[in-house]
C-alpha cells in the first residue's frame, strides 16, 4: 500500500496550516522519489526546477496572495503531456518533433493554480501498450510487489502514487492507460467522457479515443483536479461543448449494470472479490450481458491502430529502428488496414454507443473489474482465465477498451487486496457521456460503503 | 504504399494475426447496410456534454 498516507487533501491542509511549506512537499518527494528509484516511476526529475517553482509558490504563500488551493503541491506529469521546463519523450528513442517551450492545456492549468510540476513519469512507448514493459528508460516496477508490472501506459504515475511519492499525477487513457495502472497499483484513476478534457500539447495514440486523466490517492483528490480537466479549451475542438466540472450528488442508492458475457470472462477470484465488494455496497444490481463484444474490440483495434499509423507515418519510415519492434509491429498493422476496415470499425462505434445508451437505459454505472487478472509478473507473456489464453497485453485492456470506443467516462477504485498475492484488485464504473459528475457520485457511493465496512 | 518496412519474422506473424483479428471480428458485425454518410458515425451522441 502507500508509503505515506498524506494525500493531496491532506497536503492543502498541512500548507494552509502551515505545518508543510511547498519546499518541505518538494523535499520529501525528491527525497522519496530518490529512495524508491528501483520503481523507475520517474523519467525526468530536475531538482533544481521543482524546487524553484515551491520557493515562488511559498512566497506567493507568504505574501497571501496563493493562485489556489493547489499552490505548492507537488504533481508528476506522464512524459506525453508538454511540458516546457522538462523533455517531453514519450518514452521513446523516436522522439516526438516539438517546442520545448510549450505546456500541454491541462499543465499549464495546473501550472497557473500555483501547482509544482514534479518531473515526468515513465510510460509505455508512445503510450501504445498496456504493461509499461517498453519504454525507452526500462519497465516500471510495481510498489506493492517490485517483481510484478505497474500497467499501464501511465504506470510510472500509478506507481508514483501508489508509493506515495506524490499525491496525483496526470496519464492518458486510450485503451485503459489511466485505470489499468491505478487498478494494478491500488490507486484511483479516472478517464473522462471523450471531449469533456483537452488533448491539446498532449501526444496523441489515437485522437478519437485518448483522454487525459488523473490518478490519485482517493476519489476527493480526484475530484480536486476535476476543474483543471474538465471545460472547453479552443485549443481541443473537441471540448467546445464541454462544461466546466460541477460537483453533484447521485441517485442513491445507484443502479449498477454488471456487465458480462463471451470475452467479458475474468478469473474466478477476481469474480469474487469484486462481487463480495459489492455485495458489501447497498447498491441496486442487474447484470447484462453484453453481445458481440469481440466485433466491437475490433472495432476499437482498428480505430486504434489506424489512427496511430496516421500519426507516425513519415516518422516510421523515415526511423523505423527507433521504435520497439512490438510498437512498429503496431503501427504497420495499422498502414496495413483499409478504409473499409476502418470505416466499418466507426460504424460499429456509433452503434456501440447507441446499444449501450438505447438497449439498457436504467443505469447509473455499468460495473466490472478493471482487469480480468492480478497484475501479472514481470516477464509473463500469457494470461489465463475464465477458459482463455491470451497475451498479458490483451488480458490489460480487457475491459478497459469499452470506454474508449464509447467515449463513456470510467473509473477505477481500488476494492481489495488479493490476499494470496498481496496484489490489489480494482472495480471499474463506466456512466454516461459528459455525465462525469453523476459518475463520480455514484463511485464516491460505493467507495464510501466500502470503506465505511472495512 | 510504396515504401517498405524491413520487418522480422516475429513481427510479421504478429501483424498479420493483428490483422486477422481485426478482420475476423469486424465481419461478424450486424450492422445494415450503409444508407448515407451520416450514418458512419453519429457524433451526436456527446450533445449531451
Amino acid at each position: 500500500m502507500r508509503y505515506n498516507n498524506a494525500g493531496l487533501s491532506e497536503q492543502i491542509k498541512c500548507l494552509a496550516e502551515g505545518r508543510e511549506t511547498a519546499c518541505s512537499l518538494a523535499e520529501k518527494a525528491l527525497a522519496k522519489a530518490d529512495q524508491l528509484k528501483e520503481l523507475n516511476a520517474f523519467v525526468a526529475l530536475n531538482r533544481e526546477v521543482i524546487m524553484a517553482q515551491a520557493e515562488a509558490s511559498d512566497v506567493r504563500r507568504k505574501e497571501k496572495r496563493c493562485l489556489s488551493i493547489l499552490d505548492g503541491v507537488p504533481i508528476a506529469v506522464k512524459d506525453n503531456y508538454l511540458t516546457r521546463d522538462f523533455p517531453t519523450t514519450a518514452c521513446s528513442l523516436a522522439l516526438p518533433e516539438i517546442s520545448p517551450d510549450e505546456d500541454a492545456t491541462i499543465v499549464e492549468s495546473l501550472r497557473n493554480a500555483g501547482v509544482v510540476i514534479f518531473g515526468k513519469t515513465n510510460m509505455h512507448e508512445w503510450a501504445y501498450g498496456a504493461t509499461n514493459s517498453v519504454s525507452s528508460f526500462g519497465i516500471t516496477r510495481n510498489p506493492h510487489n517490485r517483481h510484478h508490472i505497474t500497467g499501464g501506459s501511465s504506470g510510472g504515475s500509478a506507481a508514483a502514487v501508489a508509493a506515495g511519492i506524490v499525491a496525483a499525477a496526470l496519464g492518458s487513457d486510450t485503451g485503459g492507460s489511466v485505470r489499468i495502472p491505478a487498478a494494478a497499483c491500488g490507486v484511483y484513476g479516472f478517464k473522462p467522457s471523450y471531449g469533456r478534457a483537452s488533448r491539446h500539447g498532449i501526444l496523441p495514440l489515437s485522437w478519437s479515443l485518448d483522454s487525459p486523466g488523473p490518478i490519485a490517492a482517493s476519489l476527493d483528490d480526484i475530484e480536486l483536479l476535476l476543474p483543471y480537466f474538465l471545460g472547453a479549451d479552443p485549443r481541443d475542438p473537441t471540448t467546445k461543448y464541454s462544461a466546466n466540472y460541477q460537483s453533484v450528488m447521485g441517485r442513491t442508492p445507484p443502479r449498477l449494470l454488471n456487465l458480462t458475457g463471451k470475452f467479458l470472462e475474468r478469473a474466478s477470484h477476481v469474480e469474487d472479490a469484486v462481487q463480495k465488494a459489492l455485495s458489501r455496497c447497498n447498491v441496486e444490481l442487474e447484470t447484462k450481458e453484453l453481445e458481440d463484444v469481440e466485433t466491437y474490440f475490433a472495432a476499437w483495434e482498428a480505430i486504434l491502430h489506424c489512427e496511430a499509423s496516421s500519426y507516425h507515418q513519415s516518422s516510421m519510415m523515415a526511423k523505423p529502428e527507433k521504435y520497439h519492434p512490438m510498437t512498429l509491429a503496431h503501427l504497420e498493422a495499422g498502414r496495413q488496414l483499409l478504409a473499409v476496415d476502418l470505416l466499418k470499425a466507426q460504424r460499429l462505434r456509433a452503434q456501440f454507443q447507441h446499444y449501450l445508451l438505447e438497449n439498457a437505459q436504467d443505469w447509473d454505472a455499468l460495473v466490472m473489474p478493471t482487469l480480468p487478472v492480478t497484475v501479472p509478473a514481470i516477464g509473463e507473456d500469457w494470461q489465463e482465465f475464465g477458459g482463455r489464453k491470451v497475451t498479458t497485453q490483451d488480458s490489460m485492456t480487457w475491459f478497459c477498451w469499452l470506454g474508449n470506443l464509447s467515449g463513456f467516462p470510467s473509473v477505477t477504485i481500488p476494492v481489495v487486496t488479493d490476499h494470496s498475492s498481496g496484489l490489489p484488485i480494482g472495480l471499474m464504473l463506466m456512466g454516461k457521456p459528459g455525465q462525469d459528475e453523476e459518475l463520480l457520485a455514484t463511485a464516491r457511493w460505493i467507495d464510501n460503503q466500502l470503506r465505511q465496512v472495512q | 504504399m510504396s515504401k517498405e518496412l524491413y520487418l522480422t519474422e516475429d513481427q510479421t506473424k504478429h501483424i498479420n494475426q493483428t490483422l486477422k483479428r481485426i478482420r475476423d471480428g469486424l465481419a461478424q458485425a450486424k450492422i445494415a447496410p450503409v444508407q448515407e454518410p451520416a450514418h458512419f458515425y453519429l457524433p451526436e451522441i456527446f450533445n449531451a456534454i
